[in-house]
């Protein structure tokens, strides 16, 4: 049992020495050349215009969960489509019950006023 | 195809509380933009106690069930049986302590109440999945259900700086947990080629004849007990607790320091006892040691705590390392007269009426302009005797004594102890009780022997209440029944057999 330690004791070891040693060898053989152009930020070749942490609405994340809620329906619903004789009236339920409480989450994100763009 | 077949029939009966409650959270948040704001406070507080009580009867006509469903990724037994009970009971309990305290901030709207149900009946929800799960995979999903929930209700006071503060840290230590678990599990299942509980055990009944564990089985081991410790906040994995405890509105307190606690200590049940049970010898001994540690650190540190909830968040580390005690006492699945998970169980029941109950005071207290210091506490014998007297007992079970339930739950796990043969276990509870004897006892006598700083004001609080009384109600009389209930508990023995 204490063979079995030691041989995990070993691994963490490695995987510490590992680690820390490619970042110091990096650190130790890199020619060190800093300007402005190459700290800022990469936006494909276009000039940085505005800082990278500027604050924004959480209103895109909303529009994130809903792109979330409704790309996830769709894929569950494909393969439902596809297997549609397969599953039969159970699966059709099922579906539809899947269906709706989507819906309900909908219903609530708008009721919320979470689709207001203003 | 027998595969397509299990997966179109489903035995969507076994799954009867678990849907309830699923319900229950979808029709809530359906009330929330259905039911005009000025109701809301009555129609979803009872929409809540109405669909666990449900929940908690449609529980009860699965005793003695032992049948899995979903290709035995979910199962209902006895064991999810008493999870189930406890959850639901501690859910009640806390639906009943939240109410009022609520309502007094909805004028602010700082905390809408549907989300908090909402979020509480999805965290009651993951608990009960890791309860009834037969997979590696559905545990996870469970834990995840059920923390999740909980990082956003401890954050839930978002005007407050330090409920924020004590989220945060909750959920990054969280997520580093959840990591580890899932690396744990990973490594188990490519030692043993299942992530199913009982092929777990089945594919390691042979190794453990061979009397030589290989050491990716031990690393999944360690893994799966750091991740899990963390849940359940053992020590050293401790660190978020009182931070979050202190932080979050009291009544979440209350509840996250009774059912994401049931959800770690089911999913450490479901996977060191069911499925990593032949490994006895490797993990009871790591659950014992840590067990001493999480006793006696947090038994020691709540002596010095002024703070009622940053003292009961120790405490509650405390109650984990007695606990793990109990879990640390098992030997082997055997139907005559195992008693160390019985006891785990026992245990998380009685202390979800006596914790939830200890909170509750406190949230009573602010209901009434209080504040959570020790000395806010000061007088209350003589401004509210009855408040003080249902503290008094809380804080009695708590410590462990006699007629009261947390002594049967402390006797229990003492009793599995000395079974398993572990003297140097039952002592160090002892010796933690005899400490925590010391900051319990000072709540009562600051309650009784001290001056009064403040007057309570009288303010009405029917559901906290009712709640109250029966918390006190379940903190005696549990300990009268508490051979029944351990019958109860027991029959998880049949559940886990494996047959090989």
């Amino acid at each position: 049992m204490l063979q079995s330690y030691a041989i995990i004791g070993l691994m963490l070891l490695t995987a510490a020495v590992m680690g820390s040693s490619l970042l110091i060898v990096g650190r130790l053989i890199r020619p060190s050349n800093p300007n402005p152009t190459k700290l800022g930020v990469y936006e494909s070749g276009v000039p940085q215009v505005s800082p990278p942490r500027a604050r924004y609405t959480p209103r895109f994340y909303v529009v994130a969960l809903l792109f979330v809620i409704f790309d996830i329906e769709a894929i569950f619903l494909y393969p439902w489509a596809v297997a549609f004789d397969a599953l039969g009236l159970y699966g059709y339920i099922q579906a539809i019950v899947f269906i709706s409480l989507l819906l309900a989450g909908l219903a609530y994100e708008w009721k919320k006023g979470a689709l207001e763009w203003v | 195809m027998p595969l397509i077949v299990d997966l179109v029939n489903p035995d969507l009966a076994l799954m009867l509380p678990q849907l309830i409650v699923l319900g229950l959270a979808i029709l809530l948040l359906v009330a929330d933009i259905a039911v005009p704001k000025a109701r809301h406070g009555v129609v979803l507080t009872w929409m809540a106690l109405i669909g666990m009580g449900a929940a908690l009867i449609a529980n009860f006509t699965m005793v003695g069930t032992n049948e899995s469903t979903f290709n035995g990724m979910f199962r209902a037994d006895d064991f999810s049986v008493f999870i189930n009970l406890v959850v639901l009971s501690g859910a009640i309990l806390s639906i009943m302590v939240s109410s009022s305290y609520l309502e007094g901030h909805i004028e602010a709207g700082s905390m809408p109440l549907a989300e908090y149900y909402v979020l509480l009946s999805f965290s009651v929800l993951g608990t009960m999945i890791v309860g009834a799960s037969g997979d590696l995979l559905m545990i996870f999903l469970g834990i995840e259900m059920s923390s999740l929930a909980v990082y956003a209700l401890t954050g839930f006071a978002r005007q407050r700086v330090s409920s924020l503060e004590g989220a945060l840290k909750y959920f990054l230590l969280g997520l580093f947990a959840s990591a580890i678990l899932v690396y744990g599990m990973a490594w188990t299942y490519g030692a043993t080629g299942s992530t199913n509980l009982n092929d777990i055990a089945r594919s390691l009944s042979g190794v453990v004849t061979d009397g030589k564990v290989e050491a990716s089985l031990l690393l999944a081991l360690l893994l799966l007990i750091v991740g899990l410790g963390f849940k359940v906040a053992a020590v050293p994995f401790h660190m978020w607790t009182p931070d979050a405890y202190e932080g979050a509105p009291t009544p979440v307190s209350a509840y996250m320091s009774v059912i994401p606690k049931v959800a770690g200590f089911a999913a450490m049940t479901r996977i060191l006892v069911q499925g990593l049970g032949p490994l006895r010898d490797e993990w009871v001994i790591l659950i014992g040691v840590l067990a001493v540690i999480t006793m006696a650190f947090g038994n020691i540190v709540a002596v010095s705590q002024r703070n009622v909830k940053r003292m009961l968040a120790y405490s509650s580390i405390g109650h984990t390392g007695y606990i793990l005690a109990g879990l640390a006492a098992f030997e082997t699945i055997n139907p005559n007269g195992e008693i160390s998970v019985a006891s785990v169980l026992f245990y998380l029941f009685a202390y979800a009426f006596m914790n939830i109950g200890a909170f509750a005071i406190v949230t009573w207290l602010q209901a009434r302009g209080s504040g959570t210091d020790l000395e806010d506490f000061a007088g209350l014998g003589s401004r509210s005797p009855l408040a003080a007297l249902a503290m008094a007992v809380f804080m009695l079970s708590l410590m462990g004594l006699p007629p009261l339930v947390g002594f049967y739950g402390k006797y229990y796990v003492i009793l599995a102890t000395i079974e398993a043969d572990m003297v140097w276990l039952a002592v160090a509870i002892v010796l933690a009780s005899a400490v925590s004897a010391f900051f319990y006892l000072r709540v009562i006598a600051t309650m009784y022997f001290s001056e009064p700083v403040r007057e309570t004001p009288r303010t009405s609080t029917p559901l906290l209440g009712f709640g109250l009384v029966s918390m006190v109600a379940g903190t005696v009389l549990l300990g009268i029944f508490s051979s029944r209930v351990l019958d109860l508990a027991s029959d998880w023995v049949q559940a886990f057999s494996v047959p090989i």
